[in-house]
């Protein structure tokens, strides 16, 4: 009778610990696939409106974790873009950027990207107003 | 009666021979005519190349095409269109078309402007840079010098602060000294992804991706060129400064640094402010100088966009191939470059007799550096800072690159765009010529660039394509049969308006050319194909078969004609003895002789009528005259020899061997067939060295320069006829030798000798004589090869073993005639005594 009782234990455990494998490899398995189809969302702050010949400085973030992340800041002005691959898993880098000042206020539109190990993120924008001289 | 002192068996072997000889001769005379006329090439004497007919719009020939039958080695590298889409398309849809891979010049342009990164430096250092590029002879400085400082500025934000020209702003920074480098431009090509597949076997796939949409515009493939050069050097002065934090902190309250902001950006606020703050500086003391040389053509290729820096020991590293995995790296890359094109024209050359020149056309002001065709700066679009304000833009997105061997059938083909032979200099092999980074050279490189031919139209209107080669469906190498369809479809093609070169026979040609500013250049030029092409040529093979066997034929009839002077002089003083009158005796030896020479003459006459006939080439007939002729004044001048011609007594040879004195004494008596053996023994070593020579029915297509190989049946008849009579003089010198030996063969039986004594006795003296004949023939024949085709004979053993056996052959047969010989001797001698 004991027997009977402890080897039925012993079957329901085992069933049990099989099961709960199975749907932890099954979570598993998905929250992986969720995050292999994750795009990363680039984050970009700094300032809207500096003054010209005045160097600023912007940060361009990504919520992605897998790292190293190449990080994308474009000021709009036609100075060209600038990329830096980073190193680690550090999810932001900082870009100094300095705009012409002309006698008429001007506005640009600034742009920032970042890629991971996997995917490219969508631009982010921002308006940029340079202050006249 | 009828009365011939002439044997009948003799009498019907000469007029057989004649006739065949009178035959022979006159066709034979005929063909040499052909041979050496000017004649067309055809089609099927080439091997076949990667493609069978060139199409390129009306007019597309220069005036040194027309004129040397030349083009350039790149010259599809350049053009202005002419043939639309469609047209193309509609050539491709063909069934009897398997590949029509069109050519599309764009223009020069130049890669994404990118920077490059030196090491951080943390001290206070001074940055100088200075660019240069070279044609390979002279080095010329080009692009903007810069000047920049870097050094610590606790006060700031950033950990460094920085003085920099305003060209600088926004790219040189202390934690990455960077600089941007004069943009060079490359020929850009487009090409249809499929069908130079087809053409090459190389794959392009990549010019269909999609770029990652990092730019602004819309992103075009380019695939560079591996071995492509970028013509660029930058020389870097680094000075190490001693700057204080008090100098800089006077520095900023002269030049009203505010504490939070940087001297770095001053041009974009006060120019004149900035340039006074860098004249000042350059008044710093120096502590320490280090300089180095970034050579750019040993990096990166053309149309390379990704991150470039150099390493520690200021060594430039292209970063596709190297990636740096233990720190950051930064750089700027424009997306705009390619708002600016360059259109270039074609060099125009000047030919002045043989002579080809090439003239500057101007210098860049700026730099010095020479150029020699028209450019014309053009742009696809506008921009204004970012916005594109007129146009659409587009930025090229580097997808890889491709190559082109040496060894490389794309580079072997004449397909006008992967050429990389180099040009050098006359007086040096060693100095290669190349364009600088500035467009406007000379030489037309091949294509630097690819892009695929989906975006031409935007690029270059709706009549984009420079050319299109085209292979012929169906046909496996050239035969008869596929040269017609190829002419017939070249026909149908030119009808359509285009200018098409069959390109069988195409090859490469090195020019001189005269270029001002550099001297005499050796360049890579290419013929498009020797196709019916008028030519001087030469069939050498039949040339020297018909020459020779004339000569023998000629020797042969000499020959035979001293032989029955000879022996008639007996039976004729045997007529005299007689009664017979002198006159009588004369109209004798003339019946006989105009039947010996009338009836071959009659016979090769009636059979030379059919021919013509049917050939309508009725001057056999003067060909035949001729011959007969000669043949008349040979024998008569040979009548005459042995008329006044008296037997001198002859000298002994010396202190020789007796086979050395024999044959000294019977040189006269064996001398036709010395030259009958060496002209044997010539043939059969030229002919298979000039038949080997053309195995694989290669030609050489330089202007000037052909040779066919081909043995046709009739010149097979002329060379057995031609060893017929070889052997028919040999065979009739040694009986006539040998009879007239007969008493000594005859002693040397009677006093014992056995037979083999007397084969060996005979035999030395025929292989002397016949071994001076084949050595005598084969070095003239090693002569003649390499007088008419420059070519070494490095198959000595090869000339040796045929020498050898024929040699052995004629041993063999002048062993059979002295067999018989001695046993007719010898069987008479003891009928005689019996």
């Amino acid at each position: 009778m004991k027997k009977k009782l402890f080897g039925s234990l012993v079957v329901s455990m085992s069933v049990f610990l099989l099961f709960s494998a199975g749907i932890y490899a099954s979570e598993t398995e998905n929250i992986e696939n969720n995050e292999l189809n994750a795009v990363p969302i680039a984050t970009f702050s700094g300032p809207t409106t500096v003054n010209g010949g005045e160097s600023n400085s912007w940060t361009v973030g990504t919520t992605s974790s897998y790292g190293p992340h190449t990080f994308y800041f474009n000021p709009g002005d036609g100075t060209g873009q600038k990329r830096l691959d980073g190193i680690g898993n550090g999810t932001s880098r900082v870009f100094s950027h300095t705009y012409r000042g002309t006698s008429n206020v001007k506005s640009y539109t600034a742009s920032a990207r970042t890629a991971d190990q996997l995917n490219i993120s969508d631009y982010v924008y921002k308006s940029i107003t340079v202050r006249a001289w | 009666m009828n009365i011939n002192l002439t044997r009948k068996g003799k009498r019907i072997q000469l007029m057989t021979l004649l006739f065949v000889i009178f035959l022979l001769i006159s066709l034979s005379i005929q063909s040499l005519n052909t041979a050496s006329k000017t004649i067309e090439q055809d089609i099927y004497d080439f091997s076949r190349g990667s493609y069978d007919i060139l199409l390129r719009p009306g007019d597309s020939r220069t005036d040194l095409e027309e004129e040397l039958g030349l083009v350039e080695e790149n010259y599809l590298g350049i053009g202005h269109g002419g043939i639309t889409l469609e047209q193309w398309q509609n050539v491709l849809n063909r069934d009897d078309v398997e590949v029509a891979a069109p050519v599309a010049a764009i223009g020069l342009y130049t890669a994404n402007e990118i920077t490059y990164s030196l090491p951080e430096r943390e001290d206070s250092v001074r940055y100088t840079v200075n660019y240069t590029t070279t044609d390979g002879v002279h080095t010329y400085p080009i692009g903007e010098s810069y000047t920049a400082y870097s050094f610590k500025d606790p006060n700031q934000f950033s950990t460094y602060s920085t003085i920099n020209s305003e060209s600088l702003v926004n790219v040189f920074s202390g934690e990455y000294p960077s600089f941007k480098f004069p943009l060079t431009y490359h020929q850009v090509v487009a090409i249809d992804v499929e069908e130079e597949n087809k053409l090459t076997g190389e794959d392009f796939s990549s010019l269909e991706t999609y770029g990652p949409g990092l730019a602004l515009f819309e992103e075009v493939p380019i695939l560079g060129l591996e071995n492509g050069n970028i013509p660029l050097k930058a020389s870097i002065q680094i000075d190490t400064i001693d700057l204080e934090d008090d100098e800089v902190r006077e520095l900023k309250r002269k030049y009203k640094i505010k504490d939070n902001s940087t001297f770095g950006s001053l041009s974009y606020r006060d120019k004149e402010l900035n340039e006074q703050l860098i004249d000042e500086m350059a008044e710093q003391e120096t502590v320490s100088t280090e300089t180095y040389s970034l050579d750019f053509s040993d990096v990166i290729t053309p149309f390379y966009d990704n991150y470039l820096y150099a390493d520690d020991d200021y060594r430039l590293i292209n970063y596709t191939e190297n990636p740096l995995e233990d720190r950051e790296i930064w750089g700027v890359i424009e997306s705009g470059s390619q708002e600016t094109y360059y259109d270039v024209e074609p060099v125009n050359y000047q030919l002045i007799g043989d002579k080809i020149s090439v003239k500057q056309l101007g210098t860049d002001e700026q730099s010095g550096i020479p150029y020699y065709r028209e450019i014309k700066e053009r742009n696809n679009f506008v921009l204004d800072g970012a916005e594109v304000i007129e146009g659409e833009g587009f930025t090229f997105y580097h997808v890889g690159n491709f190559e082109v061997d040496d060894h490389d059938d794309l580079a072997a083909s004449p397909l006008g765009i992967y050429g990389i032979q180099p040009t050098y200099l006359s007086e040096d092999r060693h100095t290669q010529i190349q364009p600088t980074a500035f467009p406007g050279s000379f030489i037309t490189t091949p294509a630097h660039g690819l892009i695929s031919i989906d975006w031409v139209e935007r690029l270059k209107g709706d009549k984009p394509i420079d050319a299109i080669r085209v292979k012929i469906a169906g046909i496996q190498g050239y035969d008869q049969v596929a040269s017609e369809k190829i002419k017939s479809m070249a026909t149908e093609f030119e009808e359509q308006g285009f200018t098409v070169d069959i390109v069988a026979g195409a090859s490469y040609q090195s020019l001189k050319i005269d270029v001002e500013g550099l001297g005499e250049v050796i360049q890579p030029w290419t013929t498009l194909g020797a196709a019916d092409t008028i030519l001087q040529s030469w069939d050498i093979v039949k040339i020297i078969l018909v020459t020779f066997f004339i000569l023998v034929s000629l020797i042969y009839m000499v020959f035979s004609f001293s032989h029955l002077i000879k022996t008639r002089r007996k039976e004729e003083s045997l007529l005299t003895s007689f009664g017979w009158k002198k006159e009588n005796i004369r109209k004798l030896r003339l019946k006989e002789w105009t039947g010996l020479l009338g009836i071959p003459f009659i016979l090769a006459f009636l059979v030379l009528l059919v021919i013509s006939l049917r050939t309508e080439e009725y001057v056999l007939f003067l060909n035949l005259i001729i011959i007969f002729t000669v043949t008349c004044l040979l024998m008569f001048l040979v009548s005459l020899f042995y008329k006044n011609n008296q037997n001198h007594p002859q000298k002994p040879l010396g202190n020789k061997t007796v086979t050395w004195q024999n044959a000294w004494y019977y040189r006269h008596l064996v001398s036709f067939s010395i030259v009958q053996i060496s002209v044997m023994s010539l043939i059969i070593i030229f002919l298979p060295l000039v038949i080997n020579l053309q195995e694989k029915r290669t030609v050489q297509t330089t202007l000037g320069g052909y040779v066919h190989g081909q043995m046709e049946g009739f010149y097979t008849v002329l060379l057995v006829f031609l060893f017929t009579v070889g052997i028919l003089t040999l065979i009739e010198t040694l009986i006539s030798l040998w009879k007239q030996r007969s008493d000594e063969m005859i002693l040397f039986h009677h006093i014992g000798w056995s037979n083999n004594q007397m084969y060996k006795f005979y035999l030395k003296e025929v292989a002397l004589w016949s071994a001076i004949s084949i050595l005598f023939g084969a070095i003239m024949s090693i002569c003649l090869y390499q007088f008419l085709f420059s070519q070494v004979v490095n198959t000595i053993i090869w000339v040796g073993v045929i020498s050898l056996i024929l040699f052995s052959f004629i041993l063999v047969v002048s062993f059979i005639v002295l067999i018989n010989m001695l046993r007719r001797t010898t069987k008479y001698w003891y009928k005689k005594v019996g």
